[in-house]
């Protein structure tokens, strides 16, 4: 009988193992210094360079560097089934009462924890360093756009790290997943790039006479080869401008967060019916 | 109940039918040594048992729990030693144990685990890395993990090969203290003398079937045919003796070899004529054992590998 109450436990148990591993490895240590070191420079630049911005407004800037910080989210996830299944530690798992899906859903969360802590942690330098950079000091009207930018850039890279999920449960081999998973990564960024170059071609001769957003104006096609990229929805700007009606990816605030979290969850759930009906040889 | 019951249990890999119809029946408290050649289906048995594969076919319940829909029940109460144990290997092999142990739910888990490592000989080893860890301390904490759970039921796959001497009489010794206590032990090996010293029951799979399932001393019995075989010591022992236990009635077969006389007779009570012929001969005869065939040669007649000449 499911025994709700000690799966909670098992993934927590998973997600924190997840969470240390993680962390201590070299692929975290690389990518992740050189987030920190580029988040550390972009505060030097607004902090300098726009000295009556509020410090918070560093997370825009910072939004810039959603490709690497998407790419450690992939890297990170991939492995984390698939490098079970090589080393055979899958059958120390699964002979133990531990249902598949919380495996599944331990894992997922302990490499969100990783990620979500990384980039918490270099949004907090950030701020901080740019307001001493700018002189201006954090304010209690900073709280709401600042929180709300982390929480919206966690959800954006939970939808990446479900995505990693899904690469390692559907293989094997460690080194395949993670190339996949890059793969998916560069197919992603190149989708959402050409719906941009597509869109635009195609709505050229109307842009002169819109005022709307152009995104409008786009083909479905083009909208929906945006809409794929997670990256899309990024709703950085949206929070920090205080104009939540403001459209990113020609959705409202409400409508991207809807949409990455449906995309999260869509993956995660196809990860956990995939690895509860593989056979494990 | 029984430990482990199967009927008809088969799994089909691509066109190979790596289990085909495979009746088993384990019962509580017994050490059952499950036997055949590789690719017999011995590990596809172990993994639909484990929850790792699907059958495609038949039933089978694990300590009453369908492995269909029971999974959940049978891991709270089966202990599982894989092949070649896997572990974390960054970690120690006290983290592994706290993490596995964490898992199955284990009360008082810092003791528990400190009590098995000493169980297992690996008091003193437990906080260094397990990549640094030999096989025969694998195994060891294999079979730790294993037991974290006081399992009713122990799985055991391979537990001793590539073990030295010692290791695999200290992993004899584990599994009779475990009999015991009345726990199930299902041993899937190929080291026949060490599942002839500990097993009960042995079950004889070849292309995923069940060849044979016996007691062991009743399989060795039915192997050896009508006849009862001894063996004779003593001083001087040469051919001529061999010819004087050839004369005597009943005696099917008479040889001697390494300076033992080999003996195949149709009633034990033969055995008491030869000696008297041996010892009239003058003779002084020093040991007469009853012999039975070993596992190996049970398996191999049974299995239908035994090389001719």
């Amino acid at each position: 009988m499911y025994d709700a109450q000690r799966e909670i436990r098992n993934i927590g148990t998973i997600a924190t193992k997840e969470f240390r591993d993680n962390v201590g490895s070299k692929r975290f240590i690389f990518i992740g210094f050189f987030y920190l070191l580029f988040a550390v420079v972009l505060s030097l630049v607004t902090g300098y360079v726009s000295k009556d911005t509020r410090p918070y407004m560093v997370l825009g800037m910072m939004e810039s560097l959603n490709l690497i910080v998407a790419l450690l989210a992939v890297i990170i996830s991939a492995d984390t089934l698939s490098l079970e299944k090589k080393d055979r530690t899958v059958y120390q798992l699964l002979s133990k009462p531990v249902e598949r899906s919380s495996v599944v859903i331990g894992k997922y969360l302990g490499c969100l924890a990783v990620i979500a802590t990384l980039f918490t942690a270099c949004a907090l330098l950030a701020y901080a360093l740019t307001a001493v950079f700018s002189g201006t000091m954090p304010a209690p009207g900073d709280l709401i756009p600042f929180v709300g930018a982390i929480l919206a850039e966690n959800l954006m890279l939970a939808a990446y790290i479900a995505i990693g999920v899904l690469v390692s449960t559907v293989t094997k081999n460690p080194f395949i997943s993670i190339m996949a998973a890059f793969l998916a990564w560069v197919v992603l960024f190149m989708t959402s790039t050409m719906g941009n170059i597509v869109g635009l071609f195609a709505a050229q001769e109307s842009m002169l006479f819109y005022a709307g957003d152009t995104f409008d104006l786009y083909p479905v096609y083009a909208k929906a080869m945006i809409w794929v990229d997670p990256m899309s929805h990024g709703m950085v700007s949206q929070l920090l401008s205080g104009n939540t009606g403001t459209a990113i990816a020609g959705l409202p605030l409400w409508a991207n967060v809807a949409f990455l979290l449906g995309y999260a969850l869509l993956l995660l759930t196809a990860a956990v019916m995939l690895f509860k009906n593989q056979d494990i040889t | 109940m029984k430990a482990i019951e199967t009927r008809d249990l088969t799994r089909r890999f691509g066109r190979i039918e790596a289990v085909n119809s495979l009746d088993l029946n384990v019962e509580e408290g017994v050490i059952y040594g499950f036997l055949g050649p590789n690719g017999a289906g011995k590990s596809t048995t172990i993994n639909m048992l484990m929850g790792f594969v699907k059958p495609h076919g038949g039933t089978a319940k694990v300590l009453g729990h369908d492995i269909r829909t029971g999974h959940y029940e049978i891991r709270k109460l089966v202990g599982y030693l894989p092949e070649r144990p896997p572990f974390y290997e960054s970690m120690s092999g006290v983290a592994n144990a706290k993490y596995f142990g964490r898992l199955i739910g284990v009360k008082d888990l810092d003791a528990r685990v400190d009590a098995l490592l000493k169980q297992v000989g690996l008091e003193g080893r437990g906080q260094d890395k397990v990549r640094g860890y030999s096989h025969g301390m694998r195994q060891r904490l294999g079979i730790a993990i294993a037991l974290l759970g006081d399992p009713k039921l122990l799985i055991m796959d391979e537990p001793t090969t590539g073990l030295d001497p010692q290791g695999s009489h200290d992993i004899r010794e584990i599994i009779r203290r475990l009999k015991d206590r009345h726990v199930t032990v299902f041993l899937s090996s190929h080291i026949l003398h060490e599942v002839q010293e500990v097993s009960d029951v042995v079950g004889i799979i070849k292309g995923g079937r069940m060849l044979v399932e016996q007691p062991i001393d009743t399989f060795l019995k039915s192997t050896r045919g009508g006849a009862t075989t001894f063996e004779f010591y003593a001083p001087g022992l040469d051919d001529a003796y061999a010819d004087i236990a050839q004369k005597i009635n009943g005696v099917e077969s008479a040889s001697v070899r390494d300076g033992r006389l080999y003996l195949a007779v149709a009633e034990p009570s033969v055995a008491e004529d030869v000696n008297a012929a041996l010892v009239g001969a003058g003779l002084r005869v020093r040991e007469i054992r009853e012999t039975m065939p070993t596992l190996e040669d049970a398996f191999l007649k049974v299995v239908g590998e035994r090389k001719e000449g």
